[in-house]
């Protein structure tokens, strides 16, 4: 047994020794705080792992409570249906969770004060409910005079059923960070970008966060009826939302117990405090912030944070290699056009009805003046940057302004001019994400094979002598140099076996030695695959050695095109670019 | 001396990238360090711009010792950086970009990159990646220092722009400057270089000075 899995069963016994050691008062007081813990664990699952912070998680809590109560006031308290209830009323809170996150994260990438803002306008819409709609919910006063669930003893045995969710719980929430699921969650507060590159609709992994966020955090709104015995507005109020960040913070929003340690311990610190000390709240704030400036994050962090120097490893998921299955691609039956393309971004005039047909196959090398408009061309293909006049056709489909995350399921990589790499993930994470890229059905981030899939196309790159990859395993991708990003940016693009890959600038910041290796594998994956590859390149040597077609970009339009001798030959072309070498 | 290393060290946590580096820079000299991919150059420029701590050693910038002092603090005295990325505030202006220098005008460098002139409205965020580069560039030539701290200014940039650069390099050692020049462009660094340091995984593996310095071996530096 791993030690860690024995520091998680002593601290279950613990748990479950309370009553018989420290009576029923002390019973009641933990049921309470670990009802807290379980909605904070909810709240820390969206802020640490979704990286989006819900200041309205109180309204699921309270929403929840309130149905609980109706329910058992109905029902009289019989287990089964109350159980039910509990349930179906968590699920439809994470329904509506899910559709305001989706609604409110679509087509953006960052995080944004938006979501915390209208969580905190909808907490204060239904605490305002619950206080005037007095004749359904008790109004100030509260809503009371039912049984708790099954009748069990708020001093007693109902202890063992919140011990029993807190279990469910934890275990739920740990096992998802050792999935694929969790994996995608870390990709997605490390750079959201990459991850619609790799064709994951962020906005709904954000919107699956916040619900799975609600559902448990209404779990326990659902349980709070029965242990309180009533329920008042303050259940669902903006300050109930506040304590909950802070449990969170303060324990450690990263880890699954962190919110439970926050809200065990602030609660019973307060509780001690409220009775013989005036000051006790400016205790327990100068606590948050001793906390949130040393460690920011929170308690457990810096326990686990500890544990590592000391040489105590959480277990390491071992998966078997196992072949990934086939990308899910869209079969790519013709030729990319662009027609009568018109690109401007502040004012400016990027693309100016740039018209282009690009061989079925093969290469093309895009070259031209700094700020000609090829790195926007390569945007707008990826739906990175909006057309605002003419279309981009690949084959048959009508691909203009493609949502960003969809073009990878058109079979379109695009790799960018600064390496856009997971930094906060190690370069096994970053390689195990590009082999889920543009594969995953739903139920595959749920299990563990996903996490061994091995694409041969990637395999024989990473296997090609001097590609630096294979032994820097579990190094953070952040701390890898420029040249070695690149690399693994290239992995990233070509996991997902694109049949059109979009590389920009692959080569810069790289030597005349590693240029080639560059060159070596992106010919040997073009012949593999037989994919249409488009290079941007500074560098003629470079442009040479692909013997491709080139097409010259200049001032946002097509300038001229045609075999690398014909474009090296036009004088009108040697006006505006030379090229160099390395 | 403008720029004295003496035995060096130092790196990220606890990997030291560097280990005992010495090397030294005259006022209106050109020092190129080259090297691959992974060898401590952009470690080498931030422990000089003072973005990273020393491990050891010292660092004397025009006969003071300037160890312990922050990056600001460098800043201040003469030490004007050009980091390989995020060489420009993205979310403001070309002219704001400018202004922040200090500078009164282009100069000499309006002329040989118009596209920075002509676009001071633009948002840097706006710009190609190449814009990017000379813009990062050109606020680092007008910047009032001593010594200019490059780091891989040419990556992305199209030929003519490159020699653009060196011409602009070339004036300002002309008037005293001193250039340490992070590059993988051996045609770059054999157009400016006065003297160049080759970079391994194990240190500094080459040294040249004047007539020595050989594309050859410069290469040679720079494979495997």
């Amino acid at each position: 047994m791993g030690f860690i899995a024995a520091v998680n069963l002593a601290l279950l016994g613990l748990l479950l020794a309370v009553p018989a050691v420290w009576g029923d008062f002390v019973t009641w007081q933990l049921g309470l705080y670990l009802l807290y813990g379980i909605a904070a664990q909810g709240v820390g699952l969206a802020w640490g792992r979704g990286g989006f912070l819900p200041l309205g998680n109180a309204l699921f809590f309270g929403v929840a409570a309130y149905v609980s109560a109706m329910v058992l006031n109905a029902t009289g308290g019989a287990f089964l249906p109350n159980l039910l209830a509990m349930l179906v009323c968590a699920a439809l809170l994470a329904a509506l969770a899910w559709g305001l996150a989706a609604a409110i994260f679509q087509g953006r990438t960052e995080s944004g004060p938006y979501f915390s803002l209208i969580t905190l306008a909808l907490v204060l819409i239904v605490a305002q409910l619950a206080e005037t709609a007095q004749p359904v919910t008790g109004g100030f006063n509260g809503y009371s005079g039912y049984d708790s669930i099954a009748g069990l003893d708020p001093y007693g045995n109902l202890y063992y059923l919140i011990v029993g969710l807190v279990v469910i719980t934890s275990f739920c929430l740990m096992l998802l960070e050792k999935l694929p699921g969790g994996l995608i969650l870390r990709g997605l507060v490390s750079q959201e970008l990459r991850l619609q590159t790799l064709g994951f609709a962020t906005h709904r992994v954000k919107a699956w966060a916040f619900a799975l966020s609600a559902f448990i955090t209404a779990l326990a709104g659902g349980l709070y009826a029965s242990h309180q015995g009533i329920v008042t507005p303050q259940a669902t109020g903006f300050v109930l939302s506040s304590e909950l960040l802070i449990w969170a913070a303060v324990g450690g929003r990263l880890h699954p117990l962190g919110p439970l340690v926050g809200a065990v311990v602030i609660g019973f610190l307060s509780a001690e405090l409220r009775d013989t000390y005036l000051w006790w709240e400016v205790l327990i704030a100068f606590l948050f912030l001793i906390v949130v400036m040393m460690a920011p994050g929170g308690a457990v962090e810096m326990i686990t944070r500890l544990a590592r120097k000391l040489g105590w490893h959480a277990p390491k998921l071992t998966v078997a290699p196992n072949p990934a299955p086939p990308a899910r691609a869209k079969a790519v039956n013709g030729p990319l056009t662009l027609r009568g393309v018109h690109v401007s971004a502040g004012g400016v005039h990027i693309l100016e009805g740039l018209e282009f047909t690009c061989p079925a196959r093969g290469f093309l090398c895009v070259i031209g003046p700094n700020g000609a408009g090829k790195t926007t061309m390569l945007k707008t293909i990826t739906g990175a940057m909006p057309v605002e006049r003419g279309e981009i056709r690949l084959g048959e489909r009508d691909i203009t302004n493609v949502p960003q995350y969809r073009a990878l399921a058109h079979g379109i990589g695009r790799k960018m001019q600064i390496p856009t790499v997971f930094q906060d993930l190690t370069v096994d994470e970053n390689l195990q994400l590009a082999a889920l890229a543009g594969r995953t059905g739903p139920l595959d981030y749920f299990r563990v094979a996903p996490l061994g899939w091995q694409v041969p196309e990637l395999g024989r790159l990473l296997d090609q002598p001097g590609v630096p990859l294979a032994d820097l395993g579990p190094v953070a991708a952040g701390a890898l140099p420029q040249g070695h990003r690149q690399m693994l940016e290239l992995c990233l693009t070509l996991g997902a076996t694109p049949h059109v890959v979009l590389l920009d600038e692959p080569t810069a910041g790289m030597s005349p030695e590693e240029t080639g290796l560059m060159v070596r594998l992106i010919r040997d994956y073009q012949a593999q695959t037989g994919a249409f590859v488009l290079v941007i390149e500074h560098d003629m040597a470079l442009v040479q050695s692909l013997d491709a077609d080139v097409l010259v970009l200049h001032q946002g339009r097509r300038f001229a095109e045609g075999s690398f001798t014909e474009v090296r030959a036009n004088p009108a072309v040697t006006e505006v670019y030379a090229g160099g070498h390395k | 001396m403008m720029l004295r290393l003496d035995g060096i060290s130092g790196g990220y946590h606890d990997t030291l990238v560097h280990r005992g580096l010495s090397l030294e820079l005259g006022a209106g000299e050109v020092l190129a360090v080259i090297g691959r991919n992974g060898t401590g150059k952009t470690t080498l420029a931030r422990l000089i711009a003072g973005e990273l701590p020393l491990a050891g050693g010292s660092i004397r910038f025009g006969g003071q010792d300037i160890t312990r002092l922050s990056s600001w603090d460098r800043a201040r005295r003469g030490i004007v950086s050009m980091p390989q990325t995020d060489m420009v505030f993205d979310g403001l202006t070309v002219a704001e970009n400018l202004a922040l220098t200090g500078a009164k005008s282009l100069g000499e460098l309006g002329k040989r990159f118009p596209r920075i002139a002509q676009r001071m409205r633009q948002t840097a965020q706006t710009m190609s990646g190449g814009e990017r580069k000379i813009l990062g560039f050109v606020r680092a030539l007008v910047s009032p220092g001593k010594l200019l701290v490059l780091d891989e200014p040419s990556e992305g940039v199209q030929t003519e722009n490159i020699d653009h650069m060196v011409a602009c390099i070339r004036q300002a050692c002309a008037d005293g400057t001193a250039c340490l020049l992070f590059e993988q462009n051996i045609r770059m660094v054999e157009a400016l270089a006065h003297a160049v340091i080759g970079l391994d995984s194990s240190g500094v593996c080459y040294r040249a000075e004047g007539q020595e310095i050989s594309r050859q071996d410069m290469l040679a530096t720079l494979s495997l």
